[in-house]
């Protein structure tokens, strides 16, 4: 029992990472349609940023990971300048045809940044300093690190935070409504170009902040993005398109199952975990369980 | 009536030629078979030759190998438009369970490797069936998780398949009583790889590959064709698998060793890119790609730079050429060999297909006197009696959350009649039509078509049934001709998808009845110059008049038009409607959708008007037009009288 406890209290904090990359989908998905596949190499970079400001600059932890994540997330902005404007500033191509095309030039892009990041960084993890100490609360048996309450506290303020920025801020209410209907929106006056780098830039912080926060877990390691990102998609796969408290639990969900297959089975079910939720989620509720958008066309 | 079919073609084409589409594909097929021909006498004989390093044969086996699979991979994500990022899972089935059952069982490479293909099918069964309920994004996803889960299952089993060590002793192949050496495996894979291109050739030339093409174009549009969406996509994606698995299942029995870190997740990126770069749904682009992406980064790269640059190269090669050439390396080939064509030996014999001459210029005139014969459907109907109910929709209501888009509303197309459904913006019109096509499940109310209940059936089984219709967005394919934009709505006596495959008479005698009958529908109506136009070259009224074309292709009962005058100029609209009441006095039911009050008047028998998702009027043109209810519902309280300038607009 203590062991299933345990195993779901680490679930929960990786979880709450895959729940940054899929709400970071979320973003730029609800409101453009755009589905960035680099998003997972863009958390990659907010680990390995971190890992750079701490241990080759001397930067304060706390300031690090500030600076970690909004660098990720000008990264994301560069992604949409060179991999997602070109197509939609060509005129007369169809709407299948740009998706498409994004897809393709997002999965170049994270093809390339993934691999800069070996050429630069190397392919061997390197140990990422812990940013408490390692003792935890003890709770009968079981045993919650400061490391996990952080990774799971950063998730939820970070849905808490976007909430707020999407109703309280013009340029919140403006991405809303380019989600609604880009379109209409267009009409009354939202720069949609802007709002689309801006969803760029909130994604890349949003998964920015999953990477910083779990360096210490992780290590510093150039080869995982495209392995997030997929469990990012599992998230919102399971919480629903479109929206952000959905993602935070469906990575919690995969989070937890994850760790109870490798507590009971061994590391090599993990994979299965995503695969087997995902196929059960397309059986059962092919839009997700808090699905705004519905990606089944007639 | 079997051999009735053979002897109406007669009819339907101005002359006993053949028709000008399986001319043109006949003449194409000729040249891309000289060409491929040519190219593999080529590398067949390339040992003989060039004295080259083993390394440099084995590299290029495996690329042969890779092509298998990605010629695969671009009939579901080339021609139906489906992204799979996984297509190293469906290789590596195949490789391991070919290998194991050769290692481990003792089997005989010959009778593994089909077993390994079938393994690799059932694979795709389990991914694909779920995963292309929804289709796009949930697919690439789904496989890029098979992909990832290949060595984690190898792992799992480490036991038999070794694991990360790899599994050892799988047995070459033999024939004629010795193992291939490098050669032989050199040639088996050149056949493996021209006997994939001409299968996959095969469905794309046919109804099939149509079929998946019109998927990219519009899923609701390839329902309105009696296609099941679904079920093409599980075709396309099962095909795929099947070849994933050859590829794997020989990369088994050429390696003799198979580990985890040949099926990375970096190979199915790789394909991906090559099916890509070659041009997605083009014939010779994934030979093209893979030949780009195995040999290029390997022979052109200094070796220097390592592993992580040339993938590096990769990403950016891939994100540029979407940019650059959307279209791939295949349609650039193409149009230079396009230039060479007229010094091939044989160039004088093909002969260039024509459209067939005019024996009149009286152009829509002479719809009315050669559509009937094309349409049996509806001549069945004819003779059982004008006015037979073909279309009947009766009480349907429909609640969208608080809206009620449709109270008890209803509407009857008779066979050899124009029926015309109008009605102000927000009236319902398209709640009603989409509940006929089955596009939205009514709250209450029944569909019939010619007395048979269809409220359950989907949308394209009530397209079986002879329910054809035509978009607002035309079902337009840029870079096919018109023949084959109509080709695309002849669903009687469908091929079997492995027919398709196989060049069966099945598949051929369909292609050549499609044929037959675009050419004599677009003859008739008289618009034969669309025949070997370009989609990307149509005007709006000649999309929407090819549109009307490929509805009537199915051979309807019903006809339903969704707006078909919206943006045309006057005369434009005179000859649509031309061509509308030639297929009514053929005796298909129209059911017409417009805002075009005017146009509506002068065209339509009948008269439904809709407002506020009830039905306020029906009746003849006469009588709506004078039902003060319906000036009300367009114009407010203005006389009836106040329509009269607008009905003088368009005399047809």
């Amino acid at each position: 029992m203590e062991l299933a406890i345990q195993a779901l209290i680490a679930g929960l904090a990786a979880g709450a990472v895959y729940s940054l990359v899929g709400m970071g989908y979320n973003v730029v998905f609800s409101g453009t349609r755009i589905f960035n596949l680099a998003q997972g190499q863009v958390l990659m970079l907010g680990t390995m940023f971190t890992w750079m400001l701490r241990e080759q600059f001397g930067v304060p932890t706390v300031l690090a990971v500030i600076l970690a994540a909004l660098m990720a997330g000008v990264a994301n902005v560069i992604i949409e300048r060179t991999a997602v404007a070109p197509l939609y500033a060509r005129k007369g191509s169809s709407e299948h045809t740009r998706i498409l095309g994004t897809f393709i030039t997002t999965l170049g892009a994270s093809i390339a940044i993934q691999n800069i990041a070996v050429a630069i960084w190397g392919l061997e993890p390197k140990p990422f300093k812990a940013y408490f100490p390692l003792t935890g609360l003890h709770l009968g048996g079981v045993t919650i690190t400061a490391q996990q309450v952080f990774m799971v506290a950063i998730a939820v303020l970070a849905v808490f935070a976007y909430r707020q920025f999407a109703v309280r801020t013009k340029w919140g209410v403006g991405l809303s409504a380019m989600s609604e209907d880009s379109e209409a929106a267009l009409m009354r006056g939202v720069p949609i170009v802007k709002g689309r780098m801006l969803a760029f830039f909130l994604a890349g912080v949003l998964s920015g902040l999953g990477g910083a926060a779990i360096g210490p877990i992780a290590f510093a390691n150039t080869n995982l993005g495209f392995e997030f990102g997929l469990k990012g998609f599992v998230a919102i796969a399971i919480g629903g398109f479109g929206s952000t408290t959905g993602a935070l639990w469906g990575g919690m969900i995969l989070g937890m199952l994850e760790a109870v297959m490798v507590t009971y089975g061994n590391d090599q079910y993990r994979t299965y975990a995503g695969l087997f939720l995902m196929l059960l989620i397309l059986l059962l509720r092919p839009n997700g369980i808090a699905g705004k958008i519905s990606l089944r066309r007639v | 009536m079997a051999s009735g079919v053979a002897s109406l073609s007669r009819f339907w084409t101005p002359s006993e030629r053949t028709p000008v589409e399986i001319a043109r594909a006949r003449r194409s097929f000729t040249i891309n078979f000289a060409v491929a021909l040519a190219g593999l006498a080529l590398i067949w004989f390339l040992p003989d030759y060039v004295n080259l390093p083993p390394s440099v044969f084995r590299m290029l086996t495996l690329t042969y190998l890779a092509g298998v699979s990605v010629i695969g991979m671009n009939l579901v994500f080339g021609l139906a438009g489906q992204p799979t990022l996984g297509p190293a899972a469906t290789y590596a089935v195949g490789a391991y369970v070919s290998g194991l059952l050769a290692a481990k069982a003792g089997w005989d490479p010959w009778l593994s490797i089909p077993v390994g293909i079938a393994a690799a099918a059932v694979v795709g069964v389990i991914i694909g069936v779920p995963a292309l309920r929804v289709g796009g994004f949930y697919l690439a996803m789904v496989t890029a998780f098979a992909a990832q889960a290949v060595p984690a299952t190898v792992n799992i089993f480490h036991t038999i398949t070794g694991g990360d060590d790899g599994l050892v002793g799988i047995p070459g192949i033999h024939l004629g009583g010795a193992d291939l050496d490098l050669f032989g495996r050199y040639r088996l894979a050149i056949i493996a790889l021209a006997l994939t291109a001409l299968l996959a050739a095969g469905i794309a030339r046919s109804a099939w590959g149509r079929w998946f093409r019109t998927l990219t174009v519009s899923e609701v549009g390839t329902s309105a064709l009696g296609v099941s969406v679904y079920q093409a996509k599980v075709i396309a994606f099962l095909l795929s698998a099947i070849f994933g698995g050859l590829a794997g299942a020989l990369y088994a029995h050429f390696q003799l060793v198979i580990s985890p870190a040949s099926f990375s997740f970096d190979l199915s990126l790789v394909l991906f890119a090559s099916c890509v770069i070659g041009g997605l749904g083009t014939l010779w682009g994934p030979v093209l790609g893979t030949v780009f992406f195995f040999l290029g980064p390997h022979y052109l790269l200094p070796q220097q730079w390592g592993a992580a640059w040339a993938q590096v190269i990769y990403g950016v090669v891939l994100m540029l050429a979407v940019i650059i050439i959307p279209d791939g390396l295949a349609p650039l080939v193409r149009s230079a060999g396009v230039r060479l064509l007229p010094y091939l030996p044989f160039h004088e014999k093909l002969g260039d297909p024509k459209p067939p001459a005019s024996p009149d210029n009286s152009g829509a005139t002479r719809a009315i006197s050669k559509l009937p014969a094309l349409l049996q459907r509806a001549k069945a109907a004819r003779e059982a009696g004008t006015g037979t109910a073909v279309l009947k929709a009766t009480g349907v209501s429909k609640r969208f959350g608080g809206v009620r888009a449709l109270k008890d509303a209803g509407v009857e197309v008779e066979s050899g009649r124009i029926t015309a459904l109008i009605g102000p913006n927000g009236s319902g019109k398209t709640t009603l039509l989409n509940a006929c096509c089955g596009y939205i499940a009514p709250d209450s109310g029944s569909i019939t078509i010619l007395g048979h209940d269809v409220s359950k059936d989907p949308a394209y089984k009530r397209a079986r049934l002879g329910m054809a219709r035509t978009f607002q967005q035309p079902i337009l394919f840029p870079s096919l001709n018109g023949a084959q934009g109509v080709m695309v709505g002849y669903a009687n006596r469908r091929p079997s998808p492995w027919s398709s495959l196989l060049y069966l008479p099945q598949s051929l005698r369909h292609e050549r009845e499609a044929a037959a009958r675009a050419e004599g529908i677009l003859c008739a109506l008289g618009v034969e110059h669309l025949l070997l136009k370009k989609g990307q070259a149509m005007s709006l009224a000649e999309s929407r008049i090819l549109d009307l074309a490929r509805a009537l292709a199915l051979d309807p009962l019903v006809l339903i038009l969704d707006e078909p005058a919206a943006g045309l100029d006057a005369d434009e609209v005179a000859v649509l409607a031309a061509m509308i009441r030639a297929a009514r006095d053929a005796g298909v039911g129209v059911l017409l959708v417009e805002h075009d009050v005017a146009f509506v008047l002068n065209l339509a028998d009948k008269i439904t008007v809709l407002d506020q998702g009830a039905v306020i009027a029906d009746g003849s043109p006469a009588d709506v037009k004078n039902d003060p209810k319906v000036a009300a519902a367009y114009f407010g309280n203005v006389a009836s009288d106040a329509e009269e300038p607008a009905a003088e607009g368009i005399r047809a």
